[in-house]
């Protein structure tokens, strides 16, 4: 009740702030949607798909990465000292710099967008995942120990379940920091996209089609945040029964 | 039947001694107190025993054989239970059995009816009180019908009252299923309540001052409660003696 009386507030106040401004800078909600309507999914369908794509296989990228980092440096301190060093160095240098590098290593390819999501949200979830398997406590590794567990064992009932909730948090810190990377991204040699899709009908003085832009990469961000919210209750049940 | 020969010990790190020179058996079915103030090296002997700790000197027999983790059925209680914060209790369990591979359905229907704890398996550990807790991680402990039972400072972190319920309970599955144990504490009443065998610690590097046969282990403290006052005399006086030299 109180989120759809907040909805139609925010509504309310698009509509009454288009009103004042009375120009074509800020549309009506209502034009925007009836743009939605009239252009259908094959208008703006394809953008989403990609910046979908883009943003899930980055993200996936930052995970698998993560957790293997990770478990290797619970297994052997040299990787792990070695992460941690290459963390205080890599960590702090703004990851937008790096793009011409990244564009001189893959060029305008997919690689390039996908890789720039990845070094945006690395750092979060590697930290959080290695900060979780820090704080698994001791009697739990020491009872596995006594009963002679293997890797195996070890890794799939105690490391990976330990590390989910941080997983989940810096996800959903990353989708925010991720999307704007995308966003500038895809202003770089492609044809599809939402930063795109954004950025072209702004050159054309669209701004009907640039405010649906804007509002679907935004919905794409709640969805994504609110996706990893549902997944976190469903395989972090014990953090929600206190 | 588990024998201890020349178990010494000492932190890499460090080099200081932890351990000297210790030497104990303990009998099939027999319950061990390793009795000592806090720091002296009890749960570092714990450790041990467990295969937590493995550059350590001396021999461990289980039944004649060197221990190992991987071959023997270890079961560790450790100081805070060791639950495993997301798995439920029934899952919290059967985690050592299904590691061990022995999951006998049928004992742990009846253990868990021993324990009282059939109305907490679909509970997280959060939501346990700290006597359930202990319950739960007793039951798992020997469902997995350990040849060595490792308990340490088991009742430490509880009231009066759970404390003795639980050891009451303790003494009665133990009465049953006969499971060789060795508790760890500093309490002398708790320790002369649980153990048949009292094993004394003390210096620095720890080692044994003395073995005790305990005749009182097992017996209410109330009806005997002059014997006990007596024994937990003497043991603080073997213990400050052994500060003198």
């Amino acid at each position: 009740m109180k989120k759809t009386f907040g909805f139609l507030i925010s509504i309310i106040i698009w509509e009454l702030v288009a009103f004042l401004v009375d120009n074509s800078v800020f549309p009506y909600l209502h034009d925007i949607l009836m743009y939605i309507w009239d252009k259908g999914i094959e208008g703006y369908g394809i953008h989403v798909v990609y910046s979908l794509c883009r943003m899930l296989l980055g993200l996936s990228l930052t995970l698998l990465v993560s957790l293997c980092l990770g478990l290797l440096g619970f297994y052997h301190s040299s990787i792990r000292k070695f992460v941690d060093r290459v963390t205080y160095m890599y960590y702090p240098i703004p990851k937008m710099a790096l793009l011409p590098i990244v564009l001189m290593i893959f060029g305008l390819s997919e690689m390039t967008k996908i890789f720039m999501i990845f070094l945006i949200s690395f750092f979060p979830v590697m930290i959080n995942i290695r900060d979780a398997i820090d704080l698994i406590p001791k009697d739990i590794l020491d009872l596995f120990e006594s009963l002679g567990a293997s890797p195996k064992d070890l890794i799939k009932k105690v490391i990976i379940p330990s590390c989910l909730p941080a997983v989940f948090t810096s996800l959903r810190i990353s989708v925010g920091i991720a999307l704007s990377v995308l966003f500038f991204t895809e202003n770089f040699g492609t044809s599809y996209g939402l930063g795109y899709m954004i950025m072209n009908a702004w050159m054309r003085i669209d701004y009907i089609a640039m405010y649906v832009g804007i509002i679907l990469i935004s919905t794409m961000g709640v969805v994504i945040y609110l996706l990893l919210d549902q997944l976190n209750k469903k395989f972090c049940p014990w953090l929600f029964r206190r | 039947m588990i024998k201890i020969r020349n178990l010494s010990y000492q932190y890499q790190n460090t080099h200081s001694h932890v351990l000297d020179n210790i030497e104990f058996d303990l009998l099939e079915g027999e319950v061990g107190v390793l009795l000592g103030e806090s720091g002296i090296g009890k749960s570092t002997i714990l450790k041990v025993l467990a295969g937590i700790i493995k550059d350590y000197k001396g021999e461990i027999l289980l039944d004649g054989e060197k221990i190992d983790t991987r071959k023997h059925k270890i079961g560790l209680i450790p100081q805070d239970n060791g639950l495993i914060p997301w798995m439920r209790v029934k899952e919290n369990l059967l985690v050592a059995a299904e590691i061990k591979k022995n999951y006998d359905e049928l004992f742990f229907c009846e253990l868990i009816s021993a324990l009282k704890i059939e109305e907490l398996l679909y509970q997280y550990p959060s939501e346990l009180s700290g006597g359930q807790q202990k319950r739960v991680a007793i039951g798992r402990a020997l469902l997995m019908k350990p040849k060595l039972l490792l308990m340490d400072e088991p009742f430490a972190s509880l009231d009066e009252n759970t404390r003795y319920n639980i050891q009451k309970l303790f003494l009665s599955i133990h009465n049953k299923y006969k499971i060789t144990t060795l508790v760890v504490t500093h309490s002398y009443l708790d320790g002369l309540y649980l153990g048949e065998k009292l094993i004394l610690l003390g210096n620095k590097p720890g080692k044994i001052l003395k073995i005790i046969e305990n005749k009182l282990a097992g017996k209410s403290l109330i009806d005997y409660k002059t014997e006990y006052e007596a024994e937990i005399i003497k043991l603080q006086r073997t213990m400050k003696e052994s500060k003198l030299f």
